[in-house]
Parts: structure tokens; sequence; C-alpha cells
């Protein structure tokens, strides 16, 4: 009788080897589609609490001055008029490139088509750095499309759904991508890293041919390659101030200091390639 | 309908709760350290629901809802561990579910470690020792967060049982129970 009862009493362990041999054995499909279902299921919740927070802005701003927001006017129409001569430049640039690929019979260069997306969701947890994307667009977002904002990379599309998509950050630890110095055409492996809290962020840059050298007070810009087939050549991912030789002495390596405003993004740009859409 | 509001009642706190701290860790990233409180999510329907079967559909959409936007891997091992701690939580429920604030803390403590030393074991190269300072200092913060946030939960959850009039506390349901 008693050992009947202490049986019983361990029915909850029974229920959790049977529910642990389902997990195990059912199709990752199934497990996948329960994952998906539940990010569709959330993303109403976070595009609403991300909504309410532009609310907040809005209202915030609606409490400034005129005479604050006439100065607002005023620099932005100052930055305008300088984005405009960068524009005008570069449609000259690119009109200089086609003309060469057409003497040349050279392949058009890619290229890629901006799309602007909210920040929904900040999710910097040390080992799972991601953004998650407001992304209402015709379109869904092809997964490693690059990611970017006025300070350089951000990082690249990792899962995207109907109405959001998720950014793997270039601080996340599992993080890797080709890269060069400016003005150096040499490959580079950039590493994103774990980062303390209340530090800046910074990151890993290996393989380093030993010929590069930083001057004192002249630190060297990290900026993207075409090579790793993700990014655009010269996006800037942050500052080199110093470099160590490896073991081998091979190659050299040192921490890369990134924007600190990565940790405060609200809008970011995605470029979605055009042959992939 | 009553059965259906016992255990939708712990769902939608632990939903509206992650919700809240995703808003809250939208503002703490800034200073570089973020808020995980998955660690309490499992407590409460693994203490104070009736049956087995209730506490473990509410954790598992909790923590499925939690680590969804993780990899695979992580979300897999997440949703093991919920599934194992809600079988000792419910196994050793008559010793611990007598509401006492600082069994909830300890125990609100204890889940806090197993998930942050598990997540950091497989999501984090341990190779590199800068990230074993990385784990203790976010661990520190979040135990100040949850030892913190836990009574005030509990009494929230257990208001609404109040609310709906609603059997309450777990000691009871389990006297119950027993006793049929």
């Amino acid at each position: 009788m008693l050992l009947k009862k202490r049986l019983r009493s361990l029915k909850p362990f029974l229920y959790l080897i049977y529910f642990l041999l389902f997990w195990i054995v059912i199709p990752p499909v199934i497990k996948n589609l329960f994952n998906t279902g539940l990010r569709e299921f959330q993303a109403p919740l976070y595009w609403g609490v991300s909504s309410i927070r532009d609310l907040q802005n809005y209202w915030s701003l609606e409490s400034q001055s005129k005479i604050q927001l006439i100065e607002k006017i005023r620099d932005l129409q100052r930055t305008n008029a300088h984005y405009e001569n960068l524009r005008q430049t570069v449609l000259s640039q690119k009109q200089k490139i086609q003309q060469l690929e057409k003497i040349l019979s050279l392949p058009p260069l890619p290229g890629y088509d901006i799309k602007i997306a909210r920040v929904a969701q900040r999710n910097l947890q040390q080992w799972n750095q991601t953004i998650l994307l407001r992304t209402n667009f015709s379109e869904k977002i092809p997964v490693g499309s690059p990611v970017i904002f006025r300070g350089g990379v951000v990082g690249r599309i990792k899962q995207s759904d109907a109405f959001t998509a998720s950014v793997e950050l270039i601080t996340n630890p599992n993080f890797r991508m080709v890269a060069k110095i400016e003005n150096d055409p040499s490959p580079l492996t950039y590493k994103g890293q774990a980062n303390l809290p209340f530090a800046k962020p910074q990151a890993l840059v290996q393989y380093v041919p030993t010929d590069i050298s930083i001057e004192p007070n002249k630190p060297l810009w990290l900026v993207s390659s075409a090579l790793g087939g993700v990014f655009p050549d010269g996006l800037r991912i942050g500052q080199i101030k110093k470099l160590e030789v490896d073991s081998q002495g091979l190659f050299q390596s040192g921490s890369v200091l990134l924007d600190p405003e990565l940790n405060q993004l609200s809008e970011v740009a995605i470029l979605i390639e055009r042959d992939s859409q | 309908m009553k059965k259906i509001i016992t255990w939708i009642i712990p769902l939608l706190a632990n939903i509206l709760l992650i919700i809240m701290i995703h808003w809250l860790n939208h503002y703490t990233i800034i200073f570089g350290f973020h808020i995980n409180i998955s660690g309490i999510l499992v407590i409460f329907s693994s203490l104070y629901l009736k049956f087995y079967y209730q506490g473990l559909v509410v954790n598992l959409f909790t923590f499925g809802f939690y680590y969804a936007h993780y990899e695979m891997d992580a979300l897999n091992l997440m949703i093991l561990y919920a599934t194992t701690q809600h079988t000792f939580l419910y196994y050793f429920r008559k010793k611990i579910s007598d509401g006492n604030r600082t069994k909830l803390i300890t125990l609100g403590i204890t889940t806090t470690i197993l998930i942050t030393f598990l997540l950091g074991t497989i999501q984090i190269d341990l190779t590199n020792p800068r990230h074993y300072l990385m784990i203790v200092i976010n661990l520190l913060i979040n135990i100040a967060f949850v030892a913190g946030l836990i009574p005030w939960f509990f009494r929230i959850q257990k208001h609404t049982y109040e609310f709906f009039e609603l059997p309450f506390l777990g000691t009871t349901l389990i006297e119950k129970d027993e006793s049929t």
C-alpha cells in the first residue's frame, strides 16, 4: 500500500521522461513551427510596445518650444544641403563607374535597395545580442541581409518573419565577418565579443598582417570587405587602437572599439541585394 | 470557465512580465546590462496549479515565448530545463509552496543561477576568461532584480486569484487534491 502510494507520487517523473522522449523524437519541422508560431504571436505585442514608445517620444517632442523646433529645422536644412552635395557626387561617380564597366565589358557591381526599419526591441543579452525590427514591407526580408546605421555596420538579419525581423548584432560573440583596414586590401577576420556592463562595446580583429602598424594617436578604421559576400565594401565597423603579434608571430590581433550608439539604436537601414528579391 | 481562468492567470501574468522586462531592457541596454527573469516564470505555475499538465503547458508556452528569438539549440535546452524544473518543483511543492518569502526568493535566485550558467555554457566561448567575469557581473545584477521582484510578482497573482474568487493558495489546492 505504502509502496503503491510512493510509486504514485513519482508519477511526475514518469511524465517528465515521456515528455523528454517526445521532445527528442519530435521532428525539427514541428519544433520550428512551434517556434515560428510563438514569434508571430509575439509580433503584435512588440509592435504595440514599440508604437507606445514612439508615441511617448512624440509627446516629449510636443512639449518643446517653437524656438527649439525652429533651431532643429534650421540644423536639418543644413544637413540636407550637405547630403544633397554628397548625393550629386555619388551620382557622378556612379555614371563614371557605368562608363568604365561598358568600356571594359565588366559585369555590373551588385546594387542594394535600402529599407528603413524601426527597432522594436533591443535584446543585448551577453550571449545573444540581437535587435528586433518592425518590418511591414510588402516583401519578406532575406535572411543574411546586411543592416547598417549612420555609424556603420549593425549586423545581419538572422530571422525574418511576416511583421518582424531579428538582427544578429556585430557584438554577438558568435558573429564573424570579413573585414579590412581602410585603404588596405588585405582581408582580416572580425569577431564579436561579449562586453562587460557599463563598458563601451568592443570586439576582436584577427589575422592582421605584421606590416600594418598604428601610429600614436592615429587609430585605424576597420571597414567591411565585399570578399565575405554579405556586406558591401567600406562600411565602418570600428577603430583599432592597438595591435599585438600572435604567439606564432605570423599575424597580429587587437581589439576594435565599436560605436557606443550600437546599444541605443532606434532606427536602422536594411540593405537588400537587388538580385535576392 | 473557472478551471480555464485558473491556469490562464499565471500564463498571462508571465507574458505581461516578459513584455515589461523587455521594455525595461530596452533602456538598461544603454548601460550594457540585460535583466533575465526567466528563472521566476516557472515557479508559480509549478507550485500552485492543481494538475501537472496545467503547469507544464504554462511553462512550455512561457519559455517558448521568452526564448523564441534565440537559436534553436538554446530554445530546446530551455524547454527541457523548464520541464525538468517544473517536475521537481511539482514533486516537492508540499514543502515549499507555503508562500514563505525567504523560500520564494531562494528559489528564484537558484533558478536564475541555473539558467544563467546553462545559457552561458551553451552560447559562449568559455576559453575567454573575460566571458566568466561578464557572466558573474550579469548574474549579480539579475539576482538583485529577481530577489526584489519575486514577492511582488507572486502577490499580484495571488490577488488576481482572489479577485476572480478562485481557490488560493497552493497549499489549499494540494490538501484538497490529497483528500480526494
